[in-house]
């Protein structure tokens, strides 16, 4: 098992995370460096995590909102809306 | 720019008008007084900052005027005896939401993304209405009071009341046969998810971050099922089995108190399922491991995500660990304690 300590500017990031553990106030998240779609938004969860994308983490959410600005990576589609009526439906 | 009422003046021969789109957009003020016979108005997608003279038409069956730029009340809609459709979406209206009785032929009322307060009104004098949106009021102070009696209301398909201010119960929803899309989270709700027994179209039921209580009901039966979400609430007992739900493709329940997982097998759709911060045991937590390698997803299939992780769970035991390895091997990104 690996044990990584972020530092405190920017987020530790592991490419194909093996068994990486978080503790609940360290924020991480997921994502495809191929096609920079974000899978697993930041969040806080412990816990030990196998990926075979690549795992930020960070000691603040801000720091992985730079991350996502920095490297241009696309967060999820928002669930709620897929279904919103088109306008003229007559 | 000149509203319509100075472009058409007074023609009792106009049954529908339908601004389009243009650019630049059309702005001011619009009434449409002047045309008494007039059934159809849209506007959609436009800079007006008024509309006026349609509150007495009971001529009219359609009013859209989504995404301008208006303000002020909703006027009294209790005229518009022939009304089916009232769609106001994303504009910057306040206030409350005007008294639906006598709206009997209503069937798409849709009024998110503006700045309304006060209660929701009765439905249930409505029965052909299939689209309710009152989701996401914008101002600090959005809808509150408890959700309507929806049981006479069996048209409905879709039901969206997120992100408002909304206390009480989710009412009572077996009645509504029809229903696909039932969104209430966000909202102060409390007591417990309500029976969803026979609700075959249901495809959507999401009532995440509330003060929910007891368990999630018994998802049996729900064939059209494909998001199901409930995190962030209080949520007792099990995780219901998930057999049979052969089109799900995302399931949410973390940050409740769940201790167990009913059982059952699990789709090969399902690519998103989230537990964490629970009180999972490990036998549930093995049950849930062994139940998606028997599933047979990899990662060619499209998102694999599971996360028994978090405050609370259990980790894996014995055939959990090796099931939990096998997951990865095949592309998933799993979490587990």
């Amino acid at each position: 098992m690996i044990k990584l300590y972020s530092d405190q500017e920017r987020p530790d990031v592991v490419q194909s995370a093996t068994n990486i553990i978080t503790n609940e106030i360290e924020w991480w998240m997921i994502y495809d460096a191929n096609t920079l779609q974000v899978i697993i938004p930041p969040q806080q969860c412990s816990g030990e995590t196998s990926s075979p994308y690549t795992m930020a983490i960070a000691d603040t959410l801000e720091e992985l909102e730079q991350h996502i600005q920095d490297n241009g990576l696309i967060l999820p589609v928002d669930l709620y809306g897929s279904d919103y009526p088109t306008d003229n439906i007559q | 720019m000149a509203g319509i009422s100075l472009i058409l003046q007074n023609n009792p021969n106009v049954t529908a008008i339908n601004c389009g789109t243009s650019s630049p957009r059309l702005g001011g003020t619009v009434d449409i007084s002047a045309f008494p016979n007039l059934q159809q108005f849209t506007c959609n997608s436009n800079d007006i900052t008024a509309i006026s003279g349609y509150a007495d038409n009971s001529n009219l069956r359609v009013v859209q005027f989504s995404r301008n730029k208006i303000t002020g009340f909703i006027p009294s809609l209790s005229g518009l005896t022939n009304l089916q459709i009232f769609w106001c979406q994303t504009n910057q209206l306040t206030g409350p939401i005007p008294s639906l009785s006598g709206l009997t032929q209503l069937r798409s009322l849709l009024l998110f993304n503006n700045y309304l307060t006060g209660s929701i009104p009765a439905v249930s004098g409505s029965p052909l209405l299939q689209d309710l949106y009152v989701n996401n009021q914008l101002g600090a102070t959005k809808l509150t009071g408890p959700i309507p009696d929806l049981s006479l209301n069996t048209a409905l398909l879709v039901v969206h009341l997120a992100q408002n201010q909304l206390t009480g119960s989710i009412p009572a929803l077996t009645q509504l046969t029809q229903l696909q899309n039932f969104q209430c989270q966000s909202n102060q709700l409390t007591g417990s998810i309500p029976s969803l027994s026979g609700l075959t179209q249901l495809q959507n039921f999401f009532c995440e971050s509330n003060q929910l209580t007891g368990p999630i009901p018994s998802l049996n039966g729900l064939s059209s099922l494909r998001q199901f979400t409930c995190q962030l609430n209080q949520l007792t007992g099990q995780i219901p089995s998930l057999s049979g739900l052969n089109g799900l493709t995302l399931f949410r329940c973390f940050s409740n108190q769940l201790t167990g997982f009913a059982g059952g097998s699990v789709s090969n759709t399902l690519g998103e399922f989230l537990a964490h911060n629970n009180q999972l045991t490990s036998t549930a937590v093995n049950a849930i491991l062994a139940a998606f390698v028997a599933a047979g997803r990899t990662s060619a299939n499209g998102t694999c995500v599971l996360n028994l992780g978090g405050t609370g769970n259990a980790a894996p035991t014995g055939q959990g660990l090796t099931d939990k390895a096998t997951l990865i091997s095949r592309g998933w990104t799993v979490t587990t304690n």
